[in-house]
């Protein structure tokens, strides 16, 4: 089994045991980052499961950050780059890797409809050609910045 | 029937024949249209550049609130600078949630143990004020030394500065499972400098708060 996959099931079977329910831990080297603000109806999906967001979960590449239509969520990664999502908004992880040590560095952010208030963290600052931000109909590459993109969508 | 509706109806069955103008499709849903806009940074107010870029060209945004509106299958459109009320209708609940930036502190350390120089000491209070107010910090407590000894030796020095700072905020109240501690030894300089050699700015532990 990959690391990854380990990690991941430790997760859950702590959550399945009952640990980690409420308390918040050290991020797990294979976490991309963690939620930092809900407000409304905001869910994780991972693997094609909707969980809601909670203040302090971990969030991995691949996860769908999804708002209803009351719905914030703000999520800040391990690079320290920040995101925050207004209302009906539907944004992918695709892509996440800080190992800065090995030169590996990628950021790939789907935005799919909705609002986002993207803002660089070190990934940008060492590596600008590693952050891509991707919506229906354009890719956007950034030098250092602060982007809000809108995108209305199906 | 009056002559109105007479022609309105003469024009439904021109219509439903084909003849006329042709109907035009009725999609369910506007097709994807995105705006993308450059603003400053929240806390440095600095402005950095974008460039949004589709198969049918690419423009650059360089300059605070401009942006550029793209449709699918089109070249992004010309740059209009945004008004702040547009930006906040647009943005104004993600902006209202956005997490506040991560912060740095870096402690020094007199040579060859975990004793606090008098001015890091003083920082201490510094770092504790900058986990006070934030939602489920992130910490991360990495150790650093010198070149002066053995790699290994230093690695473990790097390790027990690195706890001695995580214990202090653990006193402050801070909830010692959120807290990464690590080193990395006399791997990871400031400043560069040969093998066994004191170099006060390399013996350090670095804090970041996220």
């Amino acid at each position: 089994m990959p690391l990854q996959g380990m990690g991941r099931l430790m997760a859950v079977l702590c959550l399945t045991l009952g640990f980690g329910s409420t308390a918040v831990s050290a991020q797990p080297e294979d976490a991309a980052g963690r939620v930092k603000a809900v407000a409304g109806s905001a869910v994780i999906v991972r693997a094609g499961t909707a969980s809601p967001a909670r203040v302090g979960a971990l969030v991995y590449e691949s996860d769908i950050l999804r708002t209803g239509t009351d719905g914030q969520l703000a999520v800040m990664l391990r690079d320290e780059t920040r995101l925050s999502l207004g209302p009906g908004s539907d944004v992918t992880l695709g892509a996440f890797m800080f190992a800065p040590a090995d030169g590996r560095l990628s950021l790939v952010l789907r935005i799919a409809r909705g609002a986002l208030s993207y803002i660089s963290g070190r990934i940008a600052a060492l590596m600008p050609d590693a952050v891509r931000l991707e919506t229906p109909t354009s890719v956007i590459g950034v030098r250092g910045t602060h982007a809000l993109i809108h995108v209305e969508a199906p | 029937m009056s002559p109105r509706h007479c022609l309105s109806a003469l024009f439904a069955v021109a219509v439903a024949a084909g003849c006329g103008p042709t109907p035009r499709l009725q999609t369910a849903e506007p097709p994807p249209r995105d705006l993308v806009v450059l603003a400053p940074e929240p806390e440095s107010g600095a402005v950095g550049r974008l460039v949004v870029t589709t198969p049918a060209g690419a423009i650059e945004l360089a300059q605070a609130r401009e942006s550029t509106t793209v449709s699918a299958g089109g070249a992004p459109g010309a740059v209009v600078v945004l008004a702040e009320a547009e930006i906040q209708r647009l943005f104004g609940p993600a902006l209202a949630v956005q997490p506040p930036a991560a912060v740095r502190f870096n402690l020094y350390f007199q040579t060859g143990g975990d004793q606090l120089t008098p001015e890091s000491r003083a920082m201490v209070a510094d770092v504790i004020a900058g986990m006070r107010g934030r939602v489920a910090p992130d910490v991360t407590v990495i150790g650093h030394t010198d070149t002066t000894g053995d790699a290994g030796a230093n690695t473990a020095l790097g390790l027990s500065r690195a706890t001695l700072i995580r214990d202090l905020l653990i006193q402050a109240g801070l909830d010692g499972a959120v807290v990464d501690v690590r080193s990395h030894g006399e791997s990871d300089p400031v400043v560069a400098t040969p093998d066994n050699t004191a170099e006060a700015r390399n013996r350090r532990v670095e804090v970041t708060i996220r």
